[in-house]
């Protein structure tokens, strides 16, 4: 078996090669990460050989030293693997656990290696911010004075400087895995200026995204939930007894925690008598709990039967089992590619996300996982708009200052991402979703702005047939294909049209 | 209104003859030939029949108790409570139903016999998640699992054309995608110059040679390739079909907001003579779980405007006749309001098919308010995918059991 596998890697492309070894023995890494040690729920080489065979019938009839043979034989040609394709894996991880690498912090990213690279990101995750020291967060006029209609105008300004605050702050970051998770945390907890109406409510829960994210799950959650714009966001605070509003309740377990198709509608009408009480403060702009309001008697969902409160009622739904899944599930296909919660990979890490259900603990594992690298993650995904325009921005020394005022946040309402607004509780698509004509309009015209007003000297200082390569470095693409090459050797001496075709390559489109 | 004016006329015939659709057509391998003018364009014009379709999505579940009133039964009031439409200002529609009373242009166009109103529409075992529940609507599957849209599905049945359907707005909606084929998107701006690239002609044409696929392109680079190359062709054509057709959108853009400026857009274009069949817009802000009666009375106000709007036009217009209007939304609201004045998700809900050619009236038996389902939602009397058949036989001349994987008997409103 050893043998055909190496002769078949031989013959085949190098593409084929990766993804067929890569999904041959995809877990048995997972048994040496740091996180998770020790506490692997199955003998390692087991897993190897299961997919290796197809069967566990032939498992039991191999012998140890084949085992331990293809263990040595993984663990070696990972090791090939990653030190082969470094800096192109460099990239790809620079890419997905932040918004793309300079050409000189990809030297620093080899200079250290994978492993210590991966540490120093997750390190991130915890580190009290320095950029956000750099890039001040907007004023904001005190709650009371923007109850009401009065400071319409006033609120519009402070919502703009909100959104560019958090994109400057994405660009200048020391430590963009953070911002990215803040992101994905936006994400898995939509909520929309459309109708919380408070740019100083976003901006809060933004705040928790960024200082509690890494932490456990329903510590989040809990305080995501009780957080003003939460409540008004999905009508929390008006909870009463005697008709509890359902929005809340569902919207947790469908969209934040379980997952459609592991709650019941009795479920829902159950859980919604948990929040009964919790309200926002229009006075202070703070969270207040009403024990008036609160409906003290028994509730039973999900198998479970008290007088929940609604924290205890949050405990309850992060840690079912198929909240494990849901969550891994949405995670990996943000970084990786996009997988439901029945995908093999999740169901390989859900059991170890389960264990303490800290994100940050997640993040780390999907990073240091096989398939993170595997041929279907590096072409897995496409760009967020978020992601296209702030690795842009960063590629081109550009900030939202660059451009006309309001300019980067209509670019991103154009795209159909716009921060702090997603459309619905459902937050935004993904992948195919930004693959529109209107989008590609969108793109191709931003392209040509943001490449006549960036800073293109990596490229003009080039000889012009130098430009090509020196394009794909700036834009941390690994290699462009043959036939994008020839399009840029035609444009090669004019450096804003050159950049602009490399800011709409497909290569430079997908993630 | 005066008819389509002769420099319309040519500059449409221009575009399609020799313009970027036309070399559209050459790079997804469809002969040339086959796409010039005749072939397409008199496919919709009246004299031969041809429908178009607006299809107008409500995201949010709109209130279908709280859009056609049930004024004259008791238990309406009595469960609605302080969110209840009165008799007293409801616009009177008959068998003691009332519109909203933001509805007066819908109400002008009842009165005209435009309007079919069709009661009770659902699916079997009605979700209550907003996502499930049009993703179940948008497929035409009331399993939620089919990963295309039933307009998608009709688009993949005719000939590679990214004319054929509009979405207006950034990103596809599930409805609009298909295996092999989906809808082009495109801003919701009436000026022609935000239709097409700022950039030149030389970026354009080295955009163009960017965006070709190749054997070792993946499925989202080549996806991303069709995108760009389609935009190309539809910018052309779009750009010169608002340069030509009479500027309608500000009429009632202002009232209608972003929503009427997409129905201007709409207009304008199928003025202009347009070979699209399907177009897409959009009204967003119908989850109301709270404080109900003040938002959702502008939320019709503006639905109303860009309506009434968008019929007012299109009189005098050749294609103007034969536009039909359809407005769904995912589910409809439970008939008790909750403790905060506003109403939680639903099902058995109304449906909206607004047109010259419609048979305006009543469809579909009117749900019991006191016979409900276990979770207190009004019965399912008229499964949706009856409406679309019609739509797909009468509008877009495809037979719907392809579609929509079985029969079902068409709705008669056209």
């Amino acid at each position: 078996m050893f043998g055909a596998l190496v002769l078949y890697s031989r013959l085949s492309s190098a593409g084929t090669y990766v993804s067929a070894i890569v999904v041959s023995v995809p877990y048995s890494r997972v048994s040496t990460n740091d996180t998770l040690r020790g506490e692997s729920p199955q003998p390692p080489e087991a897993v190897v050989l299961s997919t290796f065979c197809g069967s566990s019938a032939i498992i039991r009839s191999q012998s140890q030293i084949l085992n331990i043979l293809l263990l040595i034989f993984h663990e070696l040609w990972w090791y090939l693997y990653v030190v082969a394709n470094s800096r192109a894996l460099l990239a790809h991880l620079s890419r997905r656990a932040g918004f793309g690498a300079t050409p000189a912090e990809l030297d620093v990213a080899e200079r250290d290696g994978w492993d210590a690279t991966i540490r120093r990101l997750v390190k991130g995750l915890h580190e009290t911010d320095a950029g956000l020291s750099q890039v001040l967060p907007p004023q904001f006029l005190p709650f009371a004075s923007e109850v009401g209609a009065g400071a319409a105008s006033a609120k519009t300004a402070e919502f703009l400087a909100l959104t560019n605050w958090w994109l400057d702050l994405m660009l200048s970051t020391p430590t963009p895995f953070r911002e990215k998770l803040v992101l994905f945390l936006h994400e898995q907890f939509p909520t929309a200026y459309s109708k919380v109406n408070y740019p100083s409510l976003l901006y809060r829960q933004n705040a928790i995204f960024r200082d509690m994210g890494h932490g456990p799950f329903d510590t989040l959650t809990i305080a995501i939930s009780k957080d003003p714009a939460m409540l008004i966001w999905l009508d929390a605070g008006t909870d009463l007894v005697a008709h509890p509003n359902e929005n809340f309740a569902r919207e947790l377990m469908e969209r934040f925690a379980l997952g459609i198709g592991h709650y019941t509608e009795s479920d829902v009408k159950q859980l919604a008598r948990c929040f009964t009480g919790w309200a926002l403060n229009y006075q202070t702009g703070l969270f207040t709990y009403s024990v008036a309001e609160h409906d003290f008697g028994v509730k039973t969902f999900l198998g479970h039967s008290g007088a929940f409160t609604g924290e205890q009622a949050i405990e309850i739904v992060t840690k079912e089992t198929a909240s494990a899944h849901w969550i891994v599930s949405r995670f990996w296909s943000w970084l990786a590619f996009p997988v439901g919660p029945n995908h093999p990979v999740v169901a390989n890490l859900a059991p170890l996300y389960a264990k303490n259900r800290h994100f940050g603990s997640l993040l780390e594992s999907i990073l240091k996982h096989p398939e993170f690298v595997s041929t279907q993650s590096t072409t897995g995904l496409v760009k967020q708009p978020v992601e296209y325009t702030v690795g842009t921005l960063r590629a081109l020394q550009l900030t939202t200052a660059s451009f006309p005022s309001g300019y980067v946040m209509n670019l991103l309402i154009k795209l159909g991402q716009q921060l702090f607004n997603p459309p619905t509780v459902g937050g935004w698509g993904a992948n195919g979703f930004w693959l529109s004509t209107a989008a590609s309009l969108t793109r191709l015209d931003f392209a040509q702005t943001a490449a006549s007003l960036g800073n293109l000297s990596r490229i003009e200082d080039e000889a012009p047939r130098a430009r090509i390569d020196a394009l794909a470095n700036m834009l941390g693409i690994e290699k462009w294909t043959k036939h994008t090459t020839t399009v840029l050797h035609a444009a090669k001496d004019n450096p804003v049209m050159l950049t602009s075709l490399g800011l709409v390559a497909p290569e430079y489109v997908m993630n | 209104m005066p008819s389509l004016s002769m420099d319309r006329r040519q500059f449409l015939a221009g575009a399609l003859a020799t313009g970027a659709y036309g070399a559209l057509h050459h790079t997804l391998g469809v002969p040339r030939s086959r796409s010039i003018g005749p072939k397409v364009a008199p496919r919709l014009s009246p004299s031969q029949g041809g429908r178009i379709l607006v299809l107008l999505t409500l995201y949010g579940g709109n209130d279908g108790l709280n859009t056609v009133v049930p004024f004259s039964d008791p238990s309406y009031i009595q469960q609605r409570g302080s969110i209840a439409i009165p008799e007293s200002s409801v616009l009177q529609i008959g068998q003691g139903f009332g519109l909203h009373p933001a509805l007066t242009g819908i109400k002008a166009l009842w009165d005209a016999g435009q309007v079919a109103i069709i009661r009770g529409v659902g699916y079997p075992n009605p979700n209550y998640s907003h996502f499930e529940s049009m993703d179940i609507w948008q497929s035409g599957n009331p399993s939620g699992d089919q990963p295309t849209g039933w307009i998608g599905r009709w688009l993949d049945t005719t000939r590679p054309d990214p004319m054929q359907a509009l979405w207006l707005g950034a990103n596809l909606p599930l409805a609009f995608v298909g295996k092999n084929q989906q809808a082009s998107s495109i801003a919701a701006s009436s000026s022609p110059a935000s239709q097409i690239p700022t950039g030149g002609a030389e970026l354009r044409s080295f955009y163009a040679l960017l965006q070709q696929a190749h054997r070792y392109d993946t499925k989202l680079q080549r996806a991303s390739m069709s995108a760009g190359t389609n935009m190309l062709a539809v910018s052309q054509v779009i750009s010169q079909s608002l340069q030509h057709a009479p500027a309608v959108a500000q009429n009632f853009a202002a009232t209608a907001g972003s929503f009427g400026t997409e129905l201007g857009v709409v207009a304008q274009l199928i003025s202009a003579g347009m070979p699209t069949q399907v177009y897409g817009v959009s009204l967003n802000g119908f989850d109301s779980h709270a404080g109900e009666l003040a938002s959702y009375a502008t939320l019709l106000k503006q639905l109303d405007s860009g309506v009434a709007g968008f019929f007012k036009s299109l009189r005098g217009v050749p294609q103007g006749a034969q536009t039909v209007l359809v407005i769904y939304t995912e589910f409809g609201r439970r008939v008790v309001a909750n403790a905060s004045e506003g109403t939680d998700h639903g099902s058995g809900n109304t449906a909206f098919v607004i047109g010259p050619s419609v048979k305006g009236g009543f469809y579909g038996d009117q749900p019991s308010l006191t016979q409900l389902d276990s979770n207190g939602s009004l019965a399912v009397t008229t499964d949706f995918r009856t409406i679309y058949s019609t739509v797909l036989e009468q509008i877009l001349d495809v037979d719907p059991s392809v579609i929509l994987g079985g029969q079902f008997t068409g709705v008669p409103f056209i």
